[in-house]
């Protein structure tokens, strides 16, 4: 599913397109926070514009989880992979009621966080029941751009 | 808050009861993807017909 934030397409166009201050040369990229860079689960999908609704409730983070290893870099235009830790992601339900897990987003870490990418989890709505953990597996994230 | 370690090969995320049991999964990627779409601004058909020839296909 296509899923680049609008942030990061304008930041993508304007970096590398003619669109600088000055005549005729490339703009500026905009670097992301430096800090380790999060995914977000949320209970509808996210779209280009907007966030999901995020979960909630005991075993979430608001604003997501740390991604704490980092992915093989994209060469010759290859894809990204990801979470790269070798557990993968995971979040035990105590919440007191069940989850409704639909997409995720990745974000920078800053204060107000940049999302680069977006997308649905196949099979979505995931149900997580109190109690229950939900896992996302080594690199069973795969980005790309073409 | 338990902390399980990875999944079976092959599982792209999954649904584990207390107990560590997975009770749904799949097996299916999680695809991001994007593509770039200077080709078709400019006109450009990057598909040939059965014919050898490249010709513009405007659905």
């Amino acid at each position: 599913m296509a899923a680049i934030a609008n942030a990061t397409i304008s930041n993508i166009l304007n970096a590398t397109l003619p669109t600088g201050a000055s005549a005729g040369q490339p703009g500026t990229w905009t670097a992301l926070n430096a800090g380790q860079m999060k995914v977000r689960l949320n209970s509808t999908a996210s779209t280009a514009s907007a966030y999901g609704t995020e979960l909630s409730g005991t075993g979430y983070t608001a604003g997501g989880s740390s991604i704490t290893t980092s992915s093989t870099a994209s060469s010759s235009g290859s894809s990204v992979t990801l979470p790269a830790m070798a557990a993968g992601l995971s979040w035990t339900n105590g919440s007191g009621s069940s989850w409704s897990i639909v997409s995720l987003d990745l974000t920078d870490n800053a204060g107000t966080p940049v999302r680069s990418w977006f997308g649905n989890f196949n099979g979505q709505p995931i149900s997580v029941a109190n109690g229950n953990t939900f896992q996302v597996a080594q690199n069973a994230i795969t980005v790309s751009l073409t | 808050m338990t902390h399980p370690g990875p999944l079976p090969e092959g599982m792209t995320w999954a649904v584990l009861d207390s107990e560590g049991q997975i009770v749904r999964y799949s097996t299916e990627p999680i695809e991001l993807q994007m593509t770039a779409q200077l080709g078709d601004a400019l006109g450009l058909d990057t598909e040939v017909d059965g014919g050898g020839d490249s010709q513009r296909d405007d659905q």
